[in-house]
């Protein structure tokens, strides 16, 4: 393939992105549920005659096709409506608006993308070495932080604080007349500027080092750089001249469909700073609902993005040499024609697919839903009669035999099966409300009913019977029974990687942090000392209390005791003493999670609460459980000279368990001091309704977790299918469907999020909803990646060869080979998807009933917190982001580092 | 071309003497001893070939000459004079210098081991100037030369690897290892993954090189059919040890370790008619060898001081077994 075809290829396909956004700009205010005519014209803020043109303009009263035409070339030619709030055509705005955006956003990203490029390279480069676990730190350091929080942070520190910048917002100076000084402007200019490019890099600086790192780490694995070494080169020749140039080409790649990342901080960047660019639009678009102009702003952002990632992809042409001096060669035979059920099944896909984004529902779903049974009907068949002779008795008795996790496998398979076709009978029937769905989902996360009785509705006898059946606690508990089958069934290999993993020094720390912010969600409600909800607890703003200096003392014992032996322990490491037997660890570390859970359990009799009282408990079984494991193997080599030898050590690591405890009582009891009085005791403060923001710090864990994972759960699921698909499959489907992947990956889609969230109204369901179906490219881009090499491997061609079907093979074998990559990747989702939740909470979408980090900074913000010096309001929630987001992508990374075949020393 | 006979060589002594080479691997499975204890020396001008089956550290030996072991390895005691220097003792900077100057090496896997993204010519340019103090032109007309030699059109030097045929990579690999005429190049698996044909080529090459120039040459495979055609003198290397070395007409008619009898009659012949004979067992694991001699467990002459005692290399008249019945079998 000539170079020039390539480019013709990749315009052809730019121009194919802009019509699907245009597509999705079009159905998301047309076909979602709520009248266009009101989404687009109807509003007080026009005059009767800008509505009606608008409604001629865009044809409204008309057929949706004749719509989407009209809208076609409405938006080609930069017709792009009327703002309600501003009361002008959306285009010129946005034009006036989108240049002040790349004012910030251009530099910022170069230089972010150079530093960012060379921390990422000296990271690789030593690999494993205190350099590259510091690089890296800062790197998810800078990654975790909520951009609009850091811009937050930096406004009250250096231009409210240190008075460094002027803290006026916008990009000049408000009522200065810079007529003929346009020195003075610029400086002017450039002093509002400092501040928020110095955000925007350090928030999207992380990202980049991150690729860069990858990439290298794949290019110093390769057998050209052993050529390099051994001619002579040295080693910063080797880096810079043989490693960069190579490991260039996928950086290009990346850093362009991370443009929108960057397009994404920019705009909480803009609304924190008030800096009138693109993302402010966007904020007051969201906040007057000003649907034409968050239509029109969705639409130029990603052309420009489109634009952008054109340029990268002329640049990534110009190095690799590959394609820019053609030859091309493609490696084995064609493929024979596929029959015409795959072509069929691409078409399904794409319709599919189509219909996700759009969230049309139930009535194209079904008829797909039937066509693949029907095309699929003999496999469909052959799969059922598999399923039902494996609970043969005869088989059954060899599973309890041989393999007993898998009888409990088993009936869990059948009660999801029996679970799922009383929901497409329900689904099929339409017996109950329209609306029936999303209780069910809500039941799921145990926030609705299901079924769903409204008033006055009265449901036949069998329709209850069915809804039983389809409840959401049968899936629960049938997908509970799977997942500890399978794990039981693997319990040596999961255990062996598992210890694996939290002996790396990032997964220790990833997954300590994690217990925590999990314990946090556990016994929220006896941490806490007031209830979140309850206004005037305290006066509004009060400003946080000093800790009573009993509890200040246990803290500071505990604090400084870990630490203390945490270094002292360090010290005998370092000097090589004999190694410390792994029981010592296991029987302590046992009898920690003992400690802390009797703590707790003390707590909850105190407040008498049953249900943290019994999860202590049954932390408690679990940690005896740890002991008993260690004292069974200490009990194999065990000897008093040995123990006497390890004496010190013992009392080091007695001092650091009693520490962490000391800890763990002192942050349980310093906020109860004198809860009952009025104003009472704030570890943290209050807010503006007077209430307690330490009790909401801690309760707020949950509905962020809640979104973060149930999120995360459905992207991972699409894209792990559309991985699995693309990869297995190859072809045109895979062509389209990575396309497609691709297509996701270069609109921004936290800007799609926020306006499909807009639209839809503010709910912790639609939250789940568009932070679920946006994030998926990632996954299906690592998962096809992964099916590509393994389904190349020999013994997939064997197993096909003795007459394995496609769907036993990708089940079997292929899912299996790819799980240990996915779960390392749905970590790293689920950092994504928690950041997506703050931000959109940020961005006033979140639930307002709900207590959410990002809520809480959302009322900090309007509260104008920053010029009133609110500390107490902006900070705690932040790092608490921070600390959840790192602990989370430190357990990722570590997992990655495991799991990753590509990562695996050489 | 510049005649660059290494100057630090005193004629008739050999280039390379390693003695009492040891080089673990570390690993979180243990320790893994890929080369424990061996010596060997290669002559001015001779071809010595090293084989064994895979593991057996033929390569570990290989790396350890360039410093290019992965981070893992490491070399536990040993020397390799090469002049009249220790290779093994060179500081970063001296081994930089001595690396493709003195020991060239044609790596396992020619394909990947030229950097896509670089032109051919500017591969080998570099290579000279990183070591020469001669002029880029210069420089361009000495990677020619020998391109011409390898036998490929100098029209194709200036092309990508990508636009290369897996026989010409391997030539100008063969090419880019003798740039800057070392004294020695070490050839790992030069002609494996290579179909038949061009695998003739190679060898041609290997054999012209051998009539032309003073060039040693350490040829690791473990094809033997190649090592027959192209040796002087082969070693035989299993499980971390030298079990046999001989000159290549001794150690092909008459071998003398049971490993080596046993690796020639598992060789297929497309001449004769012998039945292929096979190994039983595994090779050993090497992170905890059996006792005595390494071969042991799977020897069929083995008695009992073999599983005890570790056989010594015995030198009789350039034909080095470590077996204690060699005279016996």
């Amino acid at each position: 393939m000539a170079l020039r075809d390539v480019l013709l290829k990749r315009i052809a396909q730019a121009i194919v992105t802009i019509f699907i956004v245009l597509a999705i700009d079009f159905v998301l205010f047309h076909i979602l549920p709520g009248d266009p005519m009101t989404f687009l014209a109807r509003n007080p803020n026009l005059t009767e005659v800008a509505q009606e043109r608008l409604i001629e303009q865009f044809g409204l009263d008309k057929p949706l096709w004749e719509q989407f035409i009209l809208f076609l070339g409405n938006f080609l030619t930069m017709r792009l409506g009327m703002s309600f709030h501003f009361r002008e055509e959306v285009g010129p705005i946005i034009m006036h608006h989108l240049g002040n955006t790349l004012i910030l956003v251009v530099p910022a990203s170069i230089v972010a993308i150079v530093v960012g490029i060379w921390i990422g390279k000296n990271s690789a480069w030593r690999r494993g070495k205190a350099a590259d676990l510091l690089g890296l730190l800062f790197s998810l350091i800078t990654y975790s932080i909520p951009t609009f929080w850091l811009a937050m942070f930096f406004i009250m520190f250096f231009a409210f604080g240190l008075g460094w910048f002027p803290g006026t917002p916008g990009l000049t100076t408000p009522g200065m007349d810079f007529t003929g000084d346009p020195i003075g402007l610029v400086v002017d200019m450039i002093s509002h500027l400092m501040l928020p490019w110095t955000v925007l890099i350090v928030a999207i600086l992380g990202s980049f080092a991150l690729i860069t790192r990858n990439a290298l780490l794949d290019v110093l694995s390769e057998d050209y750089m052993v050529t390099a070494k051994a001619k002579g080169r040295t080693e910063k020749e080797q880096l810079n001249k043989e490693a960069m140039p190579n490991a260039m080409i996928p950086i290009t790649t990346v850093i362009a469909l991370q443009l929108g990342f960057s397009v994404a901080g920019a705009l909480q960047t803009e609304v924190v700073f008030s800096y009138p660019g693109i993302g402010n639009l966007i904020w007051e678009g969201v906040y007057y609902r000003d649907y034409p102009l968050l239509q029109a702003s969705f639409f130029m952002i990603t052309v420009v993005v489109v634009f952008a990632n054109l340029i990268a992809d002329f640049i990534y042409f110009y190095l690799d040499p590959r394609i820019r001096v053609g030859a091309e060669f493609t490696i084995g035979d064609e493929k024979p024609p596929r029959p015409l059920s795959h072509y069929g099944l691409a078409v399904i896909a794409i319709v599919a697919l189509l219909s996700t984004w759009a969230v049309i529902g139930i009535t194209t779903i079904l008829p797909l839903f039937i066509l693949i049974v029907i095309l699929k009907r003999k496999g469909i068949a052959q799969f059922l009669r598999n399923q039902l002779s494996k609970i043969k008795p005869s088989n059954l008795l060899y599973a309890w035999q041989n393999k007993r996790s898998q009888i409990l496998v088993r009936f869990s398979v059948i009660a999801l099966f029996i679970n799922l076709i009383a929901l497409t009978i329900i689904a099929s029937s339409g017996v109950f409300i329209p609306e029936w769905g999303f209780f069910w989902a809500g039941a799921f996360f145990g926030l609705e009913p299901f079924p769903p009785i409204p008033p006055g509705v009265e449901y036949p006898d069998w329709s209850m019977t069915l809804a039983s059946i389809a409840h959401p606690s049968v899936m629960q508990i049938a997908l509970v029974g799977v997942t500890v089958g399978v794990i039981l069934s693997r319990r040596k290999s999961l255990g062996a990687t598992s210890s694996r993993f939290i002996r790396t020094r990032m997964g220790t720390v990833g997954t300590a942090t994690v217990a925590m912010f999990t314990g946090m969600t556990i016994f929220g409600d006896i941490i806490a000392p007031y209830d979140p909800e309850a206004f005037f607890t305290g006066n509004i703003y009060q400003p946080p209390d000093i800790m009573p200096e009993a509890q200040l003392l246990i803290l500071s014992v505990g604090v400084a005791s870990l630490l203390g032996a945490t270094l002292i322990w360090w010290i005998f490491d370092r000097f090589k003493r004999p190694g410390i037997p792994r029981y010592f660890i296991t029987i302590l570390s046992g009898g920690l999670i003992v400690y802390i859970a009797a703590l707790f359990g003390a707590q909850s009799l105190s407040v008498e609460n049953t249900t943290t009282l019994i999860f202590s408990a049954a932390i408690g079984a679990i940690g005896g459980v740890i002991i008993l494991k260690g004292l069974l193997s200490a009990r194999l080599d065990f000897s008093l000279q040995k123990l006497q030898m390890h004496l010190p050590r013992l009392v080091i690591a007695l001092v650091g368990v009693i520490g962490v405890g000391l800890i763990v009582q002192g942050i349980l009891h310093a906020p109860w001091v004198i809860p009952l009085e009025f104003p009472g005791f704030h570890l943290m403060g209050t807010d503006q309704l007077g209430r307690d923001v330490y009790s909401q710090l801690i309760i707020a864990v949950r509905i962020t977790l809640l979104v973060g994972i149930v999120a995360t759960g459905m992207s991972v699921v699409i894209g792990t299918l559309i991985g699995l698909v693309a990869g297995y499959f190859g072809g045109i489907i895979d062509s389209f469907l990575m396309r497609f992947t691709d297509i996701f990956f270069v609109i921004p889609s936290l800007i799609l999020m926020i306006i499909v969230a807009a639209v839809l109204g503010p709910s912790i369901v639609t939250l789940i909803l568009v932070i679920g179906l946006f994030s998926w490219p990632s996954t299906a881009r690592i998962v096809r990646g992964q099916v590509l090499t393994i389904k190349e491997r020999t013994y997939i061609e064997r197993v096909r060869a003795v007459g394995g079907s496609d769907s036993y093979i990708i089940t079997k074998h292929v899912l299996t080979a790819v799980a240990p990559l996915v779960v390392a990747n749905t970590i790293l989702v689920t950092a994504w998807a928690i950041l997506s939740e703050v931000v959109l909470d940020f961005f006033g979408l979140g639930d307002p009933a709900m207590i959410s980090w990002g809520t809480m900074l959302y009322l900090a913000f309007s509260a104008g917190s920053m010029s009133n010096n609110l500390w107490w309001l902006v900070f705690p929630p932040g790092v608490m982001v921070v600390l959840l987001l790192l602990g989370v992508s430190m357990v990722g990374y570590a997992m990655d580092e495991i799991v990753n075949p590509r990562l695996r020393r050489r | 071309m510049t005649e660059t006979s290494s100057p630090e060589t005193p004629a008739g002594q050999p280039v390379l003497k390693v003695s009492g080479l040891k080089v673990y691997y570390h690993i979180s499975q243990g320790i893994v001893k890929a080369v424990d204890d061996i010596d060997f020396t290669v002559g001015c001008g001779e071809f010595v070939g090293l084989s064994g089956e895979s593991g057996c550290g033929k390569t570990t030996t290989a790396m350890t000459l360039l410093h290019i072991l992965p981070r893992e390895g490491v070399v536990e005691g040993g020397q390799a004079i090469f002049g009249n220097r220790d290779i093994l003792a060179f500081d970063k900077k001296a081994i930089e210098d001595f690396r493709w100057q003195g020991v060239s090496m044609v790596f396992q896997g020619a394909m990947n081991s030229l950097n896509p993204v670089h032109r051919v010519i500017d591969q080998m340019v570099d290579a000279i100037l990183i070591h020469e103090d001669v002029s880029k032109e210069k420089a361009k007309e000495i990677a020619l030369e020998l391109i011409e030699s390898v036998g490929i059109e100098r029209s194709r030097a200036t092309a990508y690897p990508h636009e290369l045929s897996g026989g010409m990579k391997q030539r100008l690999m063969i090419a880019l290892a003798l740039v800057l005429h070392p004294p020695l190049v070490i050839a790992d698996e030069p002609t494996t993954a290579l179909d038949v044909m061009i695998q003739a080529q190679i060898l041609d090459l290997f054999g012209q090189l051998r009539d032309k120039t003073s060039l040693s040459l350490l040829i690791i495979t473990h094809d033997l059919s190649v090592l027959a055609e192209t040796c002087d003198k082969v070693i035989i290397m299993y499980a971390g040890k030298i079990v046999e070395e001989a000159l290549t007409e001794i150690l092909f008619n008459e071998p003398s370790h049971p490993y080596t009898r046993k690796l020639i009659s598992s060789f297929p012949s497309i001449l004769a008619d012998k039945e292929i004979d096979f190994i039983p067992g595994n090779p050993p694991d090497l992170i905890d060898p059996p006792t005595g001699c390494n071969f042991h467990p799977r020897c069929e002459y083995a008695i009992e001081k073999c599983s005890k005692e570790e056989p010594p290399l015995v030198d009789e008249g350039g034909h080095r077994v470590a077996c204690f019945r060699r005279h016996e079998i």
